[in-house]
């Protein structure tokens, strides 16, 4: 009501004026015309009487904006007024309009489009009713080092820990872990992935069925689909509920359907299964892959967030953990929103941040570069501010219209900006750059789209404004609007060496990255990914002994490699390149000074792996057949593990300790990429010979022969398998190159946009020097073309436009230098083999920038040696 | 007294006189403007740029009340006439000028 009501109120108002407007004027007129009377009846002549009446009458104008004042509530119909001549102002006046508003468009545009990423990483809730009651718990823990890292999977026995003594701050602590399920149907295994959960989960998340019921705290015996694989593989068929499907070997009954679109607790690993933990735990051999689980609670009502903070830290710090080698600090609560969880999000926040800065950088560079245009403007229309003010507008009522005008200009621009971040986040759906994030802007960005955009329009709007309605009526009247005052000109020189000094700033960080990227990828990958095939599959589920287990595996080795295109085969436990996490592992020579490292990849490997993957020994051996059960436990590392643990000596030799064995060290690899979220620095690596130690998830690595199709050998695999094992599925088969290629990710994706930004920076700020040069070129011709017919010489005009120039730039560049290296300072440790001050990065962006304000002064500088002086002095 | 010094002088009182000069009679803009000036013997002159806002002011706070109406010349023309709470405020305005001005005279008349 109270928002129709205010409406309706407000076009009350609005007619009002109009009424008040057509009383003010009768009343006025009656006035003069009763004053003219009364002079003509005492003698004077009529038309005399008019003049000495209005004279007595004083300005119109000036008493009707008096009484508008006391009327009140104006401000619409000003408001109104000011957007049309607003509208007005911008149709007339295209070039500028056009010009200024795609600038605007540029700044806003990168900004939101970067934004939308955020949105889509960090922001967007899960589609279930009330996601902001929804908290992740995630562990601090200590590793064997001084190192703290967090931890978001938990065991299951930590779990009912936190289950049972939250209830006072939870309506319900849930428990989940994606996995992957063997699914047999119709005669076929195939992969799926699915998540095993506690039987609260779909009531902690307030999801509700599209078709069924979903299991609860006391079943084991069920399975959910999601409505996605309803539809795919099961027809839409209603009568699905009740029907029997076969997963890892277990024969488990449909009892619901999801709605659509719900795939589960990330949106990055969506989910077309869920199972009750406790039937995994039941069927064998799933019960070791159900240890690790991901927690989720949702808050009573009326709990505040903190409570339930300090709950779990305290809780926490009273449970003992169940791993030796690490200690847990503490635990909190962290929002459920976005793709990433502890570490990963902390990470990945910091990234986006930083490109989120260097697009408000250009988003800053374009406002200077537009408030420089309208304060040269605001010269030019000084003579029309100075009428307004001689009839009667006031300064706030000015600087308000002034106001409206950038507005409307930023409201062009934004629009623009929204289309331009709308396209961006197309192409770079189109190049896939993003993978499954899906960068659709939604209201949330509209939004920060629309608040930018006001932002803006004070930014670039307010201090022109201030400067172009300053009072100075008689001067501004008088002078024909010739000067534009040494004032203004200063301003607009802020202007410009504020742009120059956030370009130069985007140009360094830039740099920098770049470099850092350019190094990063020189740390090549450590081993030759083209042209390997791999697959995974794993026997648990099953129920393999080891030695079924390592029949099957040398079965499967035996009948890849007799596939036609298959140079040679290996198996590991992990595909590389795919993220696993890590273990502790430290140096064991006693006395000597004790070192630890945390989070080693560790991968069993049988003998040909090495070779297969090409991944170079650098001393010592490689994995042999004596490396068996017998004999003495053995490990490879690679060159950065070896450094960290034994600084300066020869790793071949020495033994390490992990999971409680201790292994002695045969050979170094060279350095290599383990894992393609990986930043900075290389991570420690360390192989165990398969043939001592056994895991029953094995991944398989097939060199092809040039000119083979990765696609048929999958499906020999596929086949190969099933001869072994129907009922073992073949997991994320696929080229290894697909992932390599997406290694180093944030660094490129940094130095991608980066690169872009300053670019788009450089190229504003260049705008903007022509910009002012070209403005001060014109106002000053009357005065170059006075000094010219005195017999100043060209250059002597040319220099006293480029001295003022070039100090600007140096002023600017020098800001400029001395904060980006403060920025490197923050962001170092993004940076990888690149120091915070790096010369070549430096000089390169000054000399840049220096290019760019050389050629943007050009045409300017020409344009003042070649003032006429007939010409220019004749126009007056 | 300078033209400019009169007119700040009146600023202060414009309500009062307007008030006084309805209290005799409804009466259009300008007919104020010639009362004040006939019967302060054309010493006090209103100035328009205060006189309409005033009405406007005073208008708005309830104490006069306006209407279209024709003259004696069968003209149209906005009569302004006192309401109640007018008259009250008109009582009560006197009441604190006479008590100003005698202060005021005491003051200036200290030898």
């Amino acid at each position: 009501m109270s928002w129709v009501g205010g409406l309706r109120a407000r076009a009350w108002l609005l007619l009002s004026s109009r009424k008040a407007e057509a009383r003010m004027d009768e009343e006025f007129r009656f006035h003069v015309e009763m004053e003219i009377q009364k002079r003509v009846r005492e003698g004077t002549d009529p038309a005399e009487a008019r003049r000495q009446a209005m004279i007595a009458f004083g300005g119109v104008e000036r008493h009707k904006e008096m009484m508008r004042d006391g009327r009140g509530g104006r401000w619409l119909g000003d408001f109104l007024r000011d957007v049309r001549f607003a509208i007005r102002a911008a149709a007339k006046d295209r070039g500028f309009t056009f010009m200024a508003a795609l600038i605007i468009a540029v700044g806003v545009g990168a900004t939101t489009a970067v934004f939308t990423l955020v949105n889509a990483v960090l922001l967007r809730p899960l589609p279930v009713p009330t996601p902001e009651r929804l908290y992740a718990l995630t562990e601090s823990r200590v590793g064997a080092v001084a190192q703290s890292y967090d931890g978001t999977a938990l065991p299951y026995a930590r779990y009912v820990a936190y289950r049972d003594a939250t209830g006072s701050v939870f309506s319900g602590l849930a428990a989940q872990r994606a996995v992957s399920f063997a699914l047999r149907a119709g005669g076929q295994t195939t992969s799926v992935r699915g998540a095993l959960t506690s039987g609260n989960y779909f009531g902690v998340l307030q999801v509700h069925p599209a078709l069924g019921r979903f299991f609860t705290d006391d079943e084991d015996d069920a399975v959910v689909i999601s409505n996605a694989m309803w539809r795919d593989r099961f027809g839409a068929d209603p009568g699905v509920v009740g029907r029997t499907i076969w997963l890892d070997g277990l024969a488990l009954p449909v009892v619901a359907v999801a709605p659509p679109g719900f795939v589960g607790t990330n949106p990055m690993q969506r989910v077309d299964l869920w199972v009750p933990i406790v039937a995994a735990r039941r069927a064998q051999g799933l019960t070791s892959m159900a240890s690790w689980m991901f927690l989720f609670g949702r808050l009573g009502p009326g709990v505040p967030e903190a409570r339930a903070d300090a709950l779990v830290d305290a809780v926490a710090k009273r449970v003992p953990p169940n791993e030796p080698q690490s200690r847990v600090r503490g635990a909190r609560l962290e929002s459920m929103n976005g793709l990433f969880r502890g570490d990963a999000r902390t990470m990945v926040g910091k990234l986006l941040a930083m490109i989120l800065g260097a697009a408000a950088l250009v988003l800053l560079i374009a406002c200077a570069n537009v408030a420089g245009m309208l304060s040269a403007r605001g010269v030019s229309r000084r003579r029309e501010v100075a009428i307004r003010r001689a009839i009667g507008a006031g300064r706030g009522r000015l600087i308000r219209q002034l106001l409206t005008e950038s507005a409307l200009l930023a409201l062009i621009g934004g629009a623009g900006g929204v289309l331009i971040a709308e396209a961006g986040a197309g192409s770079a759906k189109a190049a896939d750059l993003f993978g499954t994030v899906d960068v659709t802007p939604d209201l949330r960005v509209l939004g920060f789209a629309l608040a930018l955009t006001s932002v803006t329009a004070v930014l670039f709007g307010l201090l022109p404004a201030l400067q172009t309605s300053r009072p100075d009526v008689v001067g501004s009247l008088k002078d024909g609007g010739w000067r534009g005052g040494t004032r203004s000109g200063t301003g607009r020189s802020v202007f410009v060496a504020g742009q120059l000094a956030l370009a130069i700033c985007l140009l360094v960080l830039a740099g920098l990255f770049v470099h850092s990227f350019q190094r990063a990828s020189n740390v090549a990958l450590g081993y030759d990914s083209d042209g390997v095939v791999v697959a995974t599959t794993d026997l648990g589920p099953r129920g393999y002994d080891e030695a079924r287990g390592r029949a099957f595996y040398s079965a499967l080795e035996e009948g890849v490699r007799a596939l036609p295109g298959v140079e040679s085969v290996a198996l590991a436990q992990y595909a590389l390149l795919g993220a696993y996490s890590g273990n502790d592992m430290r140096n064991t020579e006693s006395g000597g000074d004790e070192r630890y490292e945390s989070g080693v990849g560790q991968v069993r490997v049988d003998t040909a792996f090495l070779s297969t993957v090409r991944m170079p020994i650098v001393a010592g051996r490689g994995f042999t057949k004596d490396d068996v059960g017998g004999a003495p436990l053995v490990a490879i590392v690679n060159e950065s593990l070896a450094r960290r643990l034994w600084p300066g000596q020869r790793a071949v030799g020495k033994s390490v300790r992990t999971m409680g064995k201790e292994m002695r060290v045969v050979g170094v690899v060279r350095d290599g990429r383990y894992d393609f979220r990986a930043i900075g620095l290389p991570a420690g690596f360390a192989l165990f010979p398969f043939a001592q130690q056994y895991a029953r998830e094995m991944t398989l690595h097939v060199r092809l022969y040039p000119h083979t199709r990765p696609a048929e050998i999958v499906r020999g695999i596929r086949g190969v398998v099933r001869s072994l094992d129907p009922d073992v599925a073949v997991q994320d088969a696929g080229p290894l190159s697909v992932p390599a290629s997406r290694l180093l990710e944030p660094q490129r994706l940094l130095s991608l946009f980066l690169t872009l930004f300053g670019l788009v920076g450089i190229l504003l700020s260049g705008l903007g020097v022509f910009g002012t040069l070209s403005f001060q070129v014109a106002q000053r011709s009357r005065e170059f073309g006075i000094r010219v017919a005195l017999g100043a010489p060209g250059h002597s005009v040319v220099s006293s436009v480029v001295r003022r120039t070039a100090a600007v730039g140096v002023i600017g560049a020098g800001i400029g230098l001395v904060a980006s290296a403060g920025a490197a300072a923050v962001l170092h440790r993004f940076l990888y083999g690149v120091g915070v001050v790096d010369p070549l990065t430096l000089l390169s962006a000054t000399l840049i920038l220096l290019a760019v304000a050389l050629i943007a002064s050009f045409v300017p500088v020409r344009r003042a040696m070649r003032v006429d002086p007939v010409v220019v002095l004749r126009a007056e | 007294m300078s033209p400019q010094t009169q007119a700040d002088a009146l600023r202060g009182s414009i309500d009062l006189l307007v008030l006084k000069t309805l209290s005799l009679e409804p009466m259009h803009g300008w007919g104020i403007s010639q009362r004040i000036q006939q019967l302060s013997s054309d010493v006090l002159e209103v100035n328009q740029g205060s006189l309409y806002p005033a009405l406007q002011r005073l208008e708005k706070a309830g104490l006069i009340t306006s209407r279209w109406d024709t003259t004696e010349n069968n003209r149209r023309a906005r009569y302004y006439s006192l309401t109640a709470s007018g008259r009250r405020a008109l009582g009560e305005e006197i009441e604190s000028w006479r008590r100003f001005a005698t202060a005021l005279e005491a003051v200036l008349s200290t030898p």
